[in-house]
């Protein structure tokens, strides 16, 4: 069913059912869905969402002190069938961040050795301070809420400006922040901060939808990184938990090597050595007199 | 068709999920979700 799912997917372009969800999640006609979580991050303060933030609901419940079963029975059921995918195909902020790198602009390479700052942001900001303030903290900071809650209802309802403060212009300045980070870099929002796509990241091991890359064909040409959303070496580890499912690596490779089967992955981390001093042979094989070009 | 992981995984989120549903608590969500959210906005 996933191999199935995933073929779908493949033949289809990513934006447009990003588009699609972005509609979906925001289209006013159905409120009463509002019992439901948003299988990506997207805020229930919108004036046109119509289903309930995941982490917004997650948090509600810790400030109450109660243990929500129901949200993390959901998150856990998606996490299950298809790990990370939503952030890579549904979710609204990662798709604005898909938009905005295609700006024109400078661009940056950033490791992705510091994407334990959003387990960080998910333990501290979305559990304990909640827990212990009992406000929900990660809301009062989200980009997201500013882009899609904030400023929309501002501009709808004249009331409301009078309640403008310190925190709504540190809300404007983060959303500022991560606009600009969003041209120079790939989704720096869903690497570094997303606390929805950290609770995803470990269903990439487990999950029914599994990528795998062929060793024998696989050259470590990272081609697959240079489509790649999250700017990861699928060929390393193609369970990673920063690995959005978004399938580009799969349509990308020039060898065909990357493949979605529920079997164990493969990594190919003992070869990449082997690879690496391969290419480097490749090289100074260029520059041998008599040698093809 | 062997038992993997992930079938496993389902079945235990499956009832939590039933857990969520049999304490009523898509009805917390709903009302939660329903009001004007002052934190999302920055106002609060």
């Amino acid at each position: 069913m996933m191999n199935y799912l995933a073929t779908l997917l493949l033949k289809t372009k990513r934006w447009r059912i990003q588009l699609a969800a972005l509609g979906l999640w925001n289209s006013l006609f159905f409120p009463w869905f509002k019992a439901l979580p948003c299988p990506a991050l997207n805020c229930y303060g919108c004036p046109l969402a119509i289903v309930a933030c995941p982490i917004g609901s997650l948090q509600h419940f810790v400030v109450i002190h109660q243990i929500p079963f129901y949200i993390l029975g959901m998150v856990g059921i998606i996490g299950t069938l298809v790990g990370r995918m939503s952030c890579g195909w549904l979710c609204p902020f990662g798709f604005l961040q898909d938009v905005l790198y295609k700006l024109r602009g400078p661009k940056l390479h950033l490791s992705n050795r510091c994407g334990w700052l959003r387990y960080a942001v998910l333990i501290t900001l979305v559990g304990i301070v909640p827990y212990l303030t009992l406000e929900p903290w990660f809301c009062k900071l989200c980009p997201q809420g500013t882009l899609e809650a904030g400023i929309p209802w501002l501009t709808l309802r004249a009331e409301l400006r009078d309640l403008i403060g310190g925190l709504f212009w540190l809300k404007v300045g983060i959303l500022w922040l991560f606009l600009v980070w969003m041209v120079l870099i790939r989704r720096p929002f869903c690497r570094f901060v997303c606390p929805l796509g950290t609770i995803y990241s470990p269903f990439n091991r487990f999950s029914a939808l599994q990528l795998t890359v062929e060793e024998n064909s696989c050259t470590c040409c990272d081609r697959c990184q240079q489509v790649c959303p999250m700017d990861i070496k699928v060929y390393e580890d193609a369970q990673s938990g920063q690995c959005i499912r978004c399938l580009e690596c799969i349509k990308a490779c020039p060898k065909g090597a990357i493949k979605v089967g529920n079997h164990r992955s493969s990594s190919l981390l003992p070869r990449i050595g082997q690879s690496q001093s391969r290419r480097s042979t490749d090289a100074l094989a260029h520059h041998l007199p008599g040698s093809r070009q | 068709m062997r038992i993997q992981r992930y079938h496993i995984l389902l079945l235990i989120f499956l009832g939590l999920l039933l857990l969520g549903i049999i304490r009523t608590e898509f009805l917390t969500v709903y009302s939660h979700a329903s009001l004007l959210c002052l934190s999302c906005m920055g106002l609060q």
